[in-house]
Order: structure tokens, then sequence, then C-alpha cells
């Protein structure tokens, strides 16, 4: 727990670490165009980096991307993620976004678009880092 | 701590980001003799590293970051002639995923050091690898 001098009283040690939310998603879970909640940030958080991690590629005839963002924006983090190759795919929209909210949560949403809606395959990781700032004297 | 996870299945510990670090020089272990960093567990997805160089090397040295079998998967070539953090460079591309992410088994993290010009006096630096566990389902 890197500190410089004694801790405020309302802090937490779990805020003082980089937090993950993760999940998983493929070409048909859950569907192309329908949103997968990857999970919920507290009110507070911010969105210090993640990505989408292809493990298997998406094959759809036309284009395969992945938005990521919230249900109030659903590319706030992330737009158009390539999902044609695996690799580990950097959310490129963090220095952008303006879904920080310090009273309410926000429910990440992670969202497939096959453009033909013919994919046969395709597996992706949704990898969120955050950082609680709620609790923390300023 | 929030969770899309099966309630009963969670650990704490899945949640935070991760990171394995470990010093390589010029001569510990030595020119193209691949160090071990450290071992990632099964569904370990390398998020973001690099290598801090706090000492520099020989001209046009290089430091390659990566997995058994594939000694370059996370990054290739990073130069290390001069001090600073040299980010991973090639996370997003297919070695990283095909070597270097597993669901099921460890992968064993690697840097190799090459001594280019073969006459490096110095050179420290510090691998470090960042990273998420898998959750729990």
């Amino acid at each position: 727990m890197p500190m410089t001098g004694a801790p405020p009283v309302v802090d937490r040690q779990s805020s003082n670490a980089v937090h993950c939310l993760r999940k998983r998603m493929t070409f048909s879970n859950p569907g192309t165009t329908v949103a997968l909640t990857v999970g919920t940030l507290p009110a507070g958080a911010a969105v210090v980096g993640g990505g989408v991690l292809i493990i298997t590629l998406f094959n759809d005839s036309g284009t395969d991307v992945i938005d990521v963002g919230t249900t109030v924006d659903a590319d706030e983090y992330g737009t158009l993620l390539d999902a044609t190759a695996v690799g580990f795919k950097v959310l490129d929209e963090l220095a952008t976004h303006d879904g920080h909210s310090e009273t309410t949560e926000r429910t990440v949403t992670a969202t497939y678009t096959g453009q033909n809606g013919n994919a046969t395959t395709g597996v992706a990781d949704i990898i969120i880092l955050f950082t609680h700032s709620k609790n923390v004297a300023l | 701590m929030p969770m899309s996870y099966a309630l009963g299945s969670d650990r704490s510990e899945g949640n935070i980001l991760h990171t394995i670090s470990r010093r390589i020089t010029y001569n510990n272990p030595g020119t193209a003799v691949a160090m071990t960093v450290g071992i990632l567990p099964p569904g370990a997805s390398v998020v973001s590293g690099g290598v801090n160089v706090v000492t520099t090397f020989g001209a046009a040295d290089v430091i390659d970051v990566g997995v058994t079998g594939s000694a370059s998967a996370y990054g290739s070539a990073l130069d290390v002639a001069s001090v600073g953090f040299k980010a991973l460079d090639d996370l997003a591309l297919t070695p990283a995923v095909t070597a270097g992410y597993s669901d099921t088994a460890p992968r064993t993290v690697i840097a190799t050091y090459t001594d280019t010009s073969a006459d490096a006096a110095a050179g420290a630096a510090d691998v470090i690898i960042n990273y998420v566990t898998r959750p729990v389902t």
C-alpha cells in the first residue's frame, strides 16, 4: 500500500489497488449487437486501462468489432475494436470519455457486432481496470 | 467490490491488477540467455508492462520479453540503450495470445537481453509484467 504520510481516516486499503472487471463473450453469447453486462463500477471509480483480449478470432463474412462502454454510452471506453485477429486490443477512448460519476454506479457493457450475422467462431475476454476515488481524502 | 461473477465463487485477489517483476543485468544471466521472470497462472491475461531501464546497456542493445517457446511474444527488441520505461509493444499481436495466453496452463515469462555489439560493460533493468487473473465461474 504505497502511502506518503499517515493515511486519512476514511481511506480503505482496497482503494490503493488497481481493480478489474473481466468477463468472457463469444460470437453467440450474447450474440451480435446484444450488449453483454461486464460488471458494475462503483461510484467514483476511474477507469485507467483495459481492453479486449481476443482469444479466438471472430469470423463474420463482414466486419467484426466490439464496443466497450456503459449502459449510458455503449462505446464510452472503446470503439470498434477489431475482433478479427487474436491479441489484446487496448481501450482507445479513455482519453476522451465522459462517463465518470462521483455519485452513481456505472454498468459496463460490451457489444459485439458481426456485420452479416454469420460468425461461427469468436471468443474474447473484456477487461476493465479501475481505481477507487471515493472515500479517499482529496 | 463490484463483481460480475456468481456469488460464492468470488475471490478478492482475482479482482486486482497483479504484477511480477525481476531485474536483469548485462551479465546476469548474460547475452542471449533467457531469464525466467516468473510464472503466470492459467487464465492470466497480460494487460501491460515493460522494461524499466535503470542503467543503460550498450548501444543498440535490446531485450525481448515473452514466454518459453515464444521469446518475444509480449515485447520485441525493446531498446535498452537509454534509461526509461520501455512498454511492451506486442500485446496486440497474435503470439501474445497463441503463445502467451492459456485458459488451462501456466505460462513461464522470460526476458532475453542481447548485447548487439558484444561490448556491454553496464546495464540494469527491471522486467515488469502486469496481469489480471481469470474470474472464477
